[in-house]
Formats: C-alpha cells, sequence, structure tokens
C-alpha cells in the first residue's frame, strides 16, 4: 500500500499533466465547431471500425449456420428452376399451337440485410441495408425463402423501412393453395407466428395443415409464395366466417437476409391506377 | 526577488503583447505563423516544482488562447513542450540536468541555447499546427509550415540578442 502510495506521489506530475491535456482537448473540443466535427469524425470511424471488426467475427463464427441455411436456399432456388424450366416449356407449347402469348411478370430481386428488426410492438417495422441507390422504392414487397416478410414504405438513399407482416394495419392477399380460395392475412398481435385468416366465406372447407400461399392480387408480391400453414379452424356461427389461424413458415424474428422484389412494370401499373382514378372521379362528379 | 519578477511577470506578459499585437499579424500565405510566448516555457528556470510548472503554463496557456482566440491549442502545445523540454536537455546537454536551473548562454553557451531553442520551437510548432488541422495526412503542409516558422523564430531571435550583446558591448 506505501509502495503504491508512493508511487502516486512520484507520478503527480505526469497524472497532473495527464489531467491539464484531457482538460484542454475538452476545451478544443467544446469551443471550435471544426474540431468539434473533426473528434466526431474520429471517434465515429474507430468506433466503426471496432464494431466492423466485431461483427466479423461473430461472422466467422455463425458461418457454419449461414451456409447450412444458403445450402437450403439453393436446395429451394433449384427446385423453383426446375418447375419453371417446366411451365416455359409448356408455355412454348401453348404459343407454337395456339399463338396465345402469355403475360409474364418479371420481378428483380435485390439481397438486402436487416439491420434492425422489431417484433414486439403492434406496429412492428424493418430497417434494410439497401436503399433507391440499389433500386429499392417504396411499393415494393420484401420476402424471405420462408415467405412474405412486409412491405417497402419509405425508402432513403442507403436504407429502406419495411412494414412488416407482424404489423396490425398490414393486409396480405393469399389463397389456399389448393382451390385457390381468396382471403386476407391479418396478424392480430400477440404470438408472432401466427396470424388470422379472414374473409374467406364459411362454405369454404380447409383442413389443418393446408398451404396458404400469395395470391398474386396486389403489385407486392407474384402469385404462390407459400406463405404458412393452417392450424385452427374454429367455427363462428355468429358471423358468416370461421375464425383461422395461420401459422408462418418461418419465426420472422430470426431473420437476417431478405429479397426486394421490384416489379420493373409497376410504373405503368401505377398510371393506370391513377387513370382509373381520374376517371372514377370524373364519372362520380358528372352523376346528377 | 527582481529576477522572480520578471521571469514570471513581466517577461510573459511582454511576449504576450508583442504576440498580440505584432507576431498575430505575420501570415505569409499561412505559411509563417510564429508563436513567440513559447519562450516563456523554454526559458522558464528548472528548479521549479513540475507540478507547479505544468499549473502556471496552463493558466498562462489559457489567458494567451482568450487573447490569440487559439480555442486551447496554445495550451495544449504549451503544456507539451513542458515535458518536452526536459527530453531535449537530456539529449543535447548530456549532463544531469538539475546541475544548472535556469538556461543562460554564459553557463551552457550559445551554441546549445541557439539548438536547444531550435528544437523547442519546431517541436511547439510542429505540435501546434497538427492539432490546428487535426488532420495527418496534412502532415507535410504542416512540416513545411513548421520549418519556415521556425527558421523566422530562430532568427528573430537571434537578432535580439544580437541586438541585446551589440548594446552590452558599447
Amino acid at each position: 500500500m506505501e509502495n503504491i502510495i508512493n508511487i502516486l506521489i512520484r507520478s503527480f506530475p505526469f497524472i497532473l499533466f495527464i489531467i491539464l491535456e484531457l482538460i484542454t482537448l475538452q476545451i478544443i473540443r467544446s469551443s471550435s465547431d471544426y474540431h468539434r466535427s473533426m473528434f466526431l469524425n474520429k471517434s465515429d470511424y474507430i468506433l466503426g471500425s471496432v464494431a466492423y471488426q466485431i461483427q466479423k467475427v461473430n461472422d466467422y463464427f455463425d458461418l457454419d449456420n449461414k451456409n447450412k441455411k444458403i445450402a437450403q436456399e439453393n436446395a429451394i432456388l433449384l427446385k423453383e428452376i426446375i418447375d419453371l424450366r417446366k411451365k416455359v416449356t409448356f408455355n412454348l407449347k401453348i404459343q407454337d399451337s395456339t399463338l396465345i402469348n402469355l403475360p409474364i411478370q418479371q420481378y428483380h430481386i435485390i439481397g438486402a440485410k436487416i439491420i434492425h428488426s422489431s417484433v414486439s410492438k403492434s406496429r412492428n417495422y424493418i430497417i434494410l441495408d439497401k436503399g433507391t441507390k440499389d433500386g429499392v422504392n417504396t411499393r415494393m414487397g420484401v420476402v424471405s425463402p420462408s415467405g412474405p416478410v412486409g412491405f417497402v414504405v419509405e425508402a432513403s438513399e442507403h436504407y429502406s423501412c419495411v412494414m412488416s407482416i407482424l404489423n396490425k394495419d398490414a393486409n396480405l392477399s393469399v389463397r389456399v393453395k389448393d382451390d385457390k380460395s381468396i382471403g386476407i392475412l391479418r396478424w392480430t398481435g400477440g404470438d408472432i407466428r401466427v396470424a388470422a385468416l379472414e374473409e374467406l366465406p364459411r362454405h369454404i372447407k380447409l383442413k389443418k395443415g393446408q398451404i396458404i400461399e400469395t395470391s398474386g392480387f396486389s403489385s407486392y408480391f407474384p402469385e404462390g409464395i407459400s406463405v404458412g400453414r393452417v392450424l385452427d379452424i374454429q367455427e363462428d356461427n355468429s358471423s358468416n366466417q370461421n375464425k383461422i389461424t395461420v401459422l408462418f413458415n418461418e419465426d420472422l424474428s430470426k431473420l437476417q437476409y431478405v429479397y426486394v422484389l421490384s416489379k420493373p412494370l409497376d410504373h405503368e401499373l401505377d398510371k393506370i391506377m391513377l387513370l382509373k382514378d381520374s376517371l372514377q372521379n370524373k364519372i362520380d362528379t358528372d352523376a346528377p | 526577488m527582481r529576477l522572480n519578477f520578471i521571469s514570471f511577470f513581466l517577461y510573459p506578459l511582454l511576449l504576450l503583447l508583442s504576440q498580440i499585437l505584432f507576431f498575430q499579424n505575420i501570415n505569409f500565405n499561412g505559411l509563417i505563423n510564429p508563436h513567440i510566448y513559447l519562450f516563456v516555457v523554454l526559458f522558464l528556470p528548472r528548479d521549479i516544482n513540475l507540478s507547479f510548472q505544468f499549473l502556471m503554463i496552463f493558466v498562462y496557456g489559457l489567458i494567451v488562447d482568450y487573447f490569440c482566440l487559439t480555442d486551447g491549442i496554445a495550451t495544449f502545445s504549451l503544456l507539451l513542450l513542458v515535458l518536452f523540454r526536459f527530453l531535449i536537455l537530456k539529449i543535447i546537454y548530456n549532463k544531469d540536468e538539475s546541475e544548472a536551473p535556469v538556461l543562460n548562454r554564459e553557463i551552457q553557451g550559445y551554441a546549445f541555447i541557439f539548438r536547444y531553442v531550435f528544437i523547442g520551437v519546431f517541436f511547439y510548432h510542429l505540435t501546434f499546427f497538427l492539432v490546428e488541422s487535426f488532420k495527418f495526412y496534412d502532415i507535410l503542409y504542416n512540416l513545411m509550415r513548421t520549418i519556415l516558422t521556425t527558421v523566422f523564430v530562430v532568427l528573430f531571435y537571434s537578432l535580439i540578442n544580437f541586438i541585446y550583446l551589440s548594446k552590452q558591448k558599447k
């Protein structure tokens, strides 16, 4: 103890020097805008570099899981390629025989990383690391290999904000895979693994385990993307609908990477919709 | 007592006034910005307690910063010079530093004093310009500013010495 005190006494001038220099640096930082911004730049750079290195180490240790996931994705994509090849061959045969030109909807796919995501609120949003610079814009759908994730509602130059399907305001047009009956999927809050399938007439008899997929009625998602399976059906005599619960394919809280679907012909659809609205308004105003 | 008054009050005040009234206005395209108040540190008696030296220079630096609008950079560089001057003396003096408490050309000789002043001025201005620009990739430009300013200050110091000596001879 005595030694420590002696060392402290001996090094007191040096400690004082350090303290005075720190005070001076604080004065420089607070009195000059230029130095304040430079300090912030440097500290941002240092913190950013440290965070980046930590992230790299974490990514390295997570490589095994990622490899498995990529392998699964590859398998699904391969299956889709095979299915599409079959469809293309089929379409070509129809074109040859009947000269019917079938419209093919093309989607550009932009890979993005989730940098922030919430699942605990009633209105959940996701932030992606891709923005308008990468081609991401509002009115685009976001999917994961396991199904729809949400809709792009805001896009800045480098980032975009996605309204998750785990949002009370989000409505997803879906259909039952087997009989193509159309309904609306809404998340009602609470359990993030399930959502309610609404607006499906009572006469349509569903079974547990039936696959629910996107209907393709909105410009956000193409048809046929699997959303989940029917988990529970409760008959409700008071209304003309049954209470149907759908289990999502994947836990959205664990998502890291997603794909933004960009539809090149979307602006044409927008133009047509605007034209339709203006015509509708004109008819409404002209009507006696 | 007279020496203490000159060392602690008159000499620093004179240097600060000349800095504000004359040297502050020297700026050859931003290449020569002399800060002559640093001589207060260079010729500070060495037998004073080191902690007291730091505190004294800290207060003096703050006064300089206030009048010269240097936002604390002068204080930072002066404090560093207080620490560094012991290193300069150890490198160029080759004797126990406690032997000569006051730096004087009659004790240590002209060559020693000029070497000491040159290194001290160079170090101070390099620190000052680097902290001022806060960019290490500007180091070549800052080095050029430092060399030119150091040459200017040392020439000025020599001129003052020459005038003082010629008056003494008369």
